[in-house]
């Protein structure tokens, strides 16, 4: 602040504020013998009234016996001595005490003093934390991540209590100025990542309030490519352990979806649960998963080339009840598929929005109803439309929800090829991903490796106990993160 | 940046549309399906051939019954055949599903190697198929409706492939089975023979072939001893009958070891057979199980009898057939070298054959009732 | 982590990558021809053959000694000159646009006389060089780790035919080495033609990551060639018998459908889908090499720009290569002169840095 006038800094403050905005300026006097003018300074909403009353309002204006006279160092003296509250902080420069009020600070202003006093009465109404909806798990945590950042920093806080775990504040946006938090532990983390994680965050120069999802998308490398290039979550048990193998989580203010950087392909097919159950269990479990997304892409292409191009290669047992089911069907195979496919899509970006007690009614609908009387009409045949039912169904196995919608637009390409090449366009359909996906790299990091020290964690779960070294495919600076301690209760039994 | 994506997309639907009316289309319901082929050959002249081949041809139906119809094509070749047959159908023929393929013993007798190539050059056959020589011509077999069959190929198709496991009967009867062994050094194909006995198909013998001509052709009989030294792992019921009511049967595996020897100019070969099994009924002897004298006796006397019937066999093979139709030769061409110009069924039949024949009672069933 | 380094090749993508350059289409002719000239012996040859690839190797890792950053087109400037140098790398060039070309008549035969009769060829063949001039846009590191996938997941189809050893008997591969010495030697000729693809070895030894292991990586690469070629050509002549194997134009197909697979009726289906991706990836490998040595010459052009322009000469070597008949005669005096020149080649090189060598001194 330039001068100690009250008046001045006041409108300097509200200016920087925005004129037309709701805040709130208290006049008052500190002191009894000769008043000392002060005034407290919020935002309407953002504070509690209640405290500011009770622990700012009232020991100033009652409590002050002594003679104040504005000098260097009353701020602090005021601070320390008269003001009931634990979190506060003396601040000279405009702007920082903008930004703070901004942020739901109060700032108390002390006529012909250079310094205020900045607290924090944050009280806002935030959604209570509960099960993330799109990311449930039947043996895990049921506490997700809310819109208030200070909440989502502490939720993971109190799960990892290291020291080395470092928070650092940007904003961005030119408007909104949306506070996003850079996560991750110290000793652990690349720091070159870091360097390049932040670099991109910090450039970005858009207006507008930025969600997590926008985010996203302005920090990764390959926008048109089909697979996601971080990771996000709802999930704290997810986010702490991403931070414990070397990876930077970014919160957004605003949004509950918190944003892992860097990825690996193997990443998306992890969930929770694996690590919670038992290893023979989850390993099966993940295998499944990575059979799942293989159907997903080419179970339906496939089916089309056998009907179409290659039938000789069908078994007879099956090939009775797939002719018999297809005489007098209107459509060819190709248009079939495609028009189930597209219909289960309707289905279900339509039951996203639908209201609850509508959803039910519809999904009956949408699944029993209108595909039987598709059949009766001879539109599809029975086959066809279990081939589609499958692979829906099939979709959902995946543990990322970008992940295996991805995985879900991949089929349409390979249908067309599958249409019109056969089983060779399957396979160039195939080498055309393989290729793509060994060509993306997150942030530096190569996409879709596998490393030889990695594959306890990759297709098949190994015992928890046995994971000694963190994933090398994502670069460290500490591997080491278990140590053999079996030995100590099973002597040398392993 | 723009114009390279507008290029890229008209590119590919350039490409697309090029690519795609180039395919012809046939769609599932206009395939005809086949499910045996026959092969038949009608001499019409001293000079001229014909070759008949009947193809069965599945007809579904939407209520789900399954049947067939036979549709024939003739001509001087294989190539005439197709064009006669399609003449008359008003499906695309699409082959690979076949179970079974029914040869005449005309055709047999002429020579298969036209089948052969002809199958070996197709890519859609099945290899898996089974084959069958049937007497008398293919096309009555293959137009048998049989109930509970769409088609009679799929009965004879699993009436071929369930003989493995009695009168000694191995699997050996498909096309990649006749491709191996016609031609081969040392090598010698044999063929299950059927025909229709009372209005059954039934399996009748076996033929037998030299090369690629059908020579002979046996009763079942004569078959089972055939298989018996012919095939390895192999199994049967061998029975030993003293009287109308007294007799032992015995179903048993067998297991084959040939060797063989070279003196100058002279081969010898050794078959030995052990047969190892489990007493299927027994009405002989009283104590067969706990009695170690009647067990060996038993045994004794079924290896000299099954020794006996196999050296009658052994007779038989060089006389009338003069063929190596036990693949000796292979034994011989393996050990003392191959590619000489040796005609092995020659030598064969010239050479001493020994059969060692060995029979054991390992098993035993849930008890005795009679005692 | 140090991103120039990540770009460098594993000890397993080596091990892959030369694997992959060497086994490709020829993997399912060759029990035809080895059982042709050498008969029930034909398994041996392969295991002769690869004599070739070995003393490639051997001069490879003297190369990589001297020369540690620079690939062969360097190295045959460096000895001969530029100018006849630039000529000498010129021949390479062909031979690599050669053997893409070869591979890729070969595998449009066999694929359409097997499963797509209804595409005509040229459609086919554009379509192959169209993916791998993409794949070969995206790098070495990429072609790497396409191999280490790929190789994982056909590696079954090799192995397939285990069942073939249940019903076949050892008659048919004795007796062991009782044929003429010359006909196996002869067949060793044979199956050395099919180890080309040994000389990407040339190219990527400045990309190693690790250049100590690289030599025990692109050995261990030879090895398991040697046991794939080997076992195929054995279990052919062990099912079939020697002589049926040389009927047949692709033994290894007849064995392997004798492999039953409850689903799909033929095992065929499976088996060319995956062998399809095995063809991609050697294509790929060996176009990759052609760009490198284009982009040698014309030092000038732009990465991209030369990948897809190199397209239609392909697809134009292709063509005139089709037809089953002609190509089989046209490959074999063609491969033959190839690799005379390559072996003349990398010795005289070879020699020549001696030479210098001891001049130094």
């Amino acid at each position: 602040m330039e001068s100690g006038n009250l008046q001045e800094n006041i409108d300097l403050i509200i200016n920087g504020l925005g004129i037309k905005s709701t805040t709130v300026v208290k006049r008052f006097f500190i002191g009894k013998e000769t008043p000392l003018e002060a005034a407290v300074i919020y935002i309407n909403g953002m504070a509690s009234r209640d405290i500011i009353d009770r622990d700012i309002l009232k020991p100033l204006m009652k409590d002050v016996e002594e003679t104040i006279t504005p000098r260097e160092g009353l701020a602090d003296y005021l601070a320390k001595r008269y003001i009931f509250m634990s979190d506060t902080s003396i601040e000279k420069e405009i702007n920082n005490i903008v930004e703070l009020i901004k942020r739901g600070r109060v700032a108390v202003l002390i006529d012909g003093v250079l310094e205020c006093i900045l607290l924090n009465a944050f009280h806002s109404e935030f959604r209570s934390i509960s099960e993330p909806i799109n990311e449930s798990a039947v043996k895990g945590a049921r506490d997700g991540f809310i819109e208030n950042i200070e909440t989502n920093i502490n939720i993971l806080k109190r799960r990892i209590k290291d020291k080395n775990l470092c928070t650092e504040f940007l904003t961005i946006g030119r408007r909104s100025q949306t506070d996003v938090a850079v996560v991750y532990i110290d000793d652990i983390v690349d720091k070159e990542i870091l360097e390049e994680v932040k670099k991109r965050i910090t450039a970005i120069d858009v207006d507008g309030p930025v969600d997590s999802g926008e985010l996203q998308q302005y920090i990764e490398d390959y926008t048109y490519s089909f697979f996601p290039q971080t990771l996000t979550t709802e999930r704290p048990d997810i986010a702490t352990a991403q931070l414990t193998e070397g990876k930077i989580i970014i919160i957004t203010e605003g949004s509950p979806f918190v944003i892992t950087a860097p990825v690996v392909f193997m990443q998306f097919f992890q969930a929770t649960e694996d690590y919670n159950q038992r290893t023979i269990l989850a390993s099966a479990i993940r295998l499944l998963r990575i059979l799942a997304a293989f159907m997903v892409i080419s179970l339906s292409p496939i089916y089309l080339t056998l009907l179409k191009f290659n039938a000789e290669l069908i078994p007879i047992k099956f090939m009775t009840p797939i002719i018999q089911s297809r005489i007098g069907i209107a459509l060819t195979p190709f248009l079939e598929i495609v028009a189930m496919e597209i219909v289960v899509e309707f289905l279900r970006e339509g039951g996203i929005r639908l209201p609850s007690k509508i959803a039910q009614t519809l999904s009956l609908v949408g699944g029993i109803i209108i595909g039987d009387t598709a059949i009766k009409s001879r539109i599809v045949s029975p086959t066809t439309l279990l081939v589609v039912g499958v692979t829906v169904i099939v979709t959902f196995l995946i543990p990322n929800y970008d992940m295996s919608l991805s995985i879900r637009m991949l089929r349409f390409p390979m249908l067309i090829l599958a249409d019109v090449l056969g089983i060779f366009g399957i396979a160039i359909g195939w080498f055309i991903i393989l290729v793509h996906l060994s060509s993306l790299d997150s942030f530096g990091v190569p996409y879709f490796e596998f490393h030889a020290a990695d594959m306890k964690d990759t297709f098949i779960r190994g015992a928890m106990w046995k994971m000694n070294k963190r994933p090398e495919a994502i670069p460290n600076t500490n591997p080491t993160r278990q140590t053999d301690f079996r030995s100590k209760f099973r002597g040398n039994k392993k | 940046m723009n114009k390279k994506k507008y290029f890229i997309i008209i590119a590919v639907v350039i490409i697309y549309t090029i690519i795609s009316l180039g395919t012809e289309k046939i769609s599932l319901e206009d395939l005809g399906i086949i499910t045996g082929i026959g092969y038949d050959m009608k001499k019409v002249s001293p000079t001229e051939k014909k070759y008949i081949f009947p193809f069965s041809v599945y007809d579904f139906e939407t209520s789900g019954k399954r049947s067939s119809h036979i549709s024939v094509g003739e001509g001087r070749n294989v190539g005439e055949t197709i064009e006669t047959r399609q003449k008359q159908m008003n499906k695309t023929i699409l082959q690979g599903l076949e179970r079974t393929f029914v040869i005449g013993e005309v055709f047999a007798e002429n020579g298969l190697k036209p089948i052969l190539d002809e199958r070996a050059r197709n890519y859609q056959t099945s290899d898996m198929a089974f084959g069958a020589i049937c007497k008398g011509k293919s096309e009555e077999i293959l137009g048998m409706n049989i109930e509970g069959y769409g088609s009679s190929s799929e009965f004879i198709a699993g009436l071929i492939e369930r003989q493995q496991g009695y009168n000694f009967f191995s699997q050996n009867y498909k096309v990649i089975d006749m491709l191996v062994r016609i031609d081969a050094e040392g090598r010698n194909l044999v063929m299950p023979y059927i025909d229709v006995q009372e209005g059954k198909i039934e399996i009748v013998g076996l033929a037998i072939f030299k090369k690629d001509k059908m020579i002979a052709t046996t009763d079942l009989y004569t078959a089972k001893i055939l298989n018996l030294l012919r095939e390895d792992n192999v199994k049967g019921v061998l029975s030993y009958q003293k009287k109308p009511k007294e007799y032992t049967d015995i179903y048993v595996t067998s297991k084959r070891k040939v060797k063989c020897e070279k003196k100058q100019d002279k081969y010898t070969f050794t078959i030995d057979l052990k047969l190892t099994g489990n007493i299927a009924s027994n009405t002989l002897y009283k104590d067969i199980l706990t009695n170690l004298k009647d067990k060996e006796e038993y045994e004794k006397l079924m290896s000299k009898k099954v020794q006996d019937n196999c050296n009658e066999f052994l007779n038989k093979m060089k006389n009338e057939y003069k063929t190596d139709c036990l693949e000796l030769g292979r034994e011989a061409a393996a050990k003392y070298g191959r590619r000489k110009g040796i005609d092995w069924n020659e030598i064969v039949c010239n050479s001493e054959i020994k059969v060692n024949v060995k029979v054991i009672v390992n098993e035993q069933g849930r008890g005795d009732f009679i005692k | 982590m140090n991103k120039a380094e990540n770009n460098l090749l594993t000890n397993s993508e080596v091990v892959f990558i030369i694997f992959g350059s060497m086994v490709g289409v020829g993997i399912l002719a060759l029990p035809a021809s080895a059982a042709a000239t050498a008969h029930e012996d034909g398994w041996i040859t392969a295991i002769i053959g690869s004599v070739y690839p070995l003393y490639l190797i051997g001069i490879c890792a003297y190369f990589a000694k001297k020369f540690p950053n620079d690939n062969i087109l360097v190295i045959s400037q460096k000895c001969f000159g530029r100018i006849l140098g630039t000529i000498l790398n010129f021949i390479l060039l062909t031979f690599f646009v050669f053997l893409c070309a070869s591979i890729a008549t070969n595998y449009t035969n066999i694929i359409r006389t097997f499963i797509q009769g209804f595409l005509p060829s040229y459609i086919l063949i554009a379509l192959i060089f169209f993916v791998c001039a993409y794949t070969s846009t995206k790098g070495l590191k990429t072609i790497g780790k396409v191999s280490v996938v790929i190789f994982f997941t056909t590696v079954i189809i090799y192995f397939s035919p285990i069942g073939a050893l249940k019903s076949a008997s050892l008659l048919n591969v004795r007796p062991v080495i009782k044929s003429n010495i010359k006909d196996i030697f002869q067949g060793s000729l044979k199956t050395m033609f099919s180890y080309s693809g040994i000389e990407t070895i040339f190219f990527i030894y400045p990309c190693a990551k690790d250049k100590k292991k690289f030599i025990k990586s692109s050995l261990m690469g030879l090895f398991i060639a040697v046991i794939v070629y080997t076992w195929v050509i054995f279990i052919s002549i062990y099912y079939l018998g020697a002589d049926i194997a040389e009927k047949n134009y692709w033994p290894f197909l007849l064995v392997t459908e004798s492999v039953t697979v409850s689903i799909v009726n033929n095992f065929r289906y499976i088996f060319m889908f995956l062998w399809t991706l095995t063809v991609f990836k050697i294509v790929s490998n060996n176009y990759f090499i052609s760009k490198v040595i284009m982009q040698d010459l014309f030092k000038k052009v732009n990465f991209k720009v030369l990948c897809y322009g190199m397209v239609p000469i392909f697809i134009y070597g292709s063509l005139r290569l089709d037809g089953f008949v002609e190509s089989g005669l046209i490959e074999e005096k063609l491969t033959n002169y190839y690799v005379i020149f390559i072996l003349t080649f990398i010795t005289i090189l070879a020699l020549i840095t001696l030479i210098k060598e001891g001049w130094k001194r």
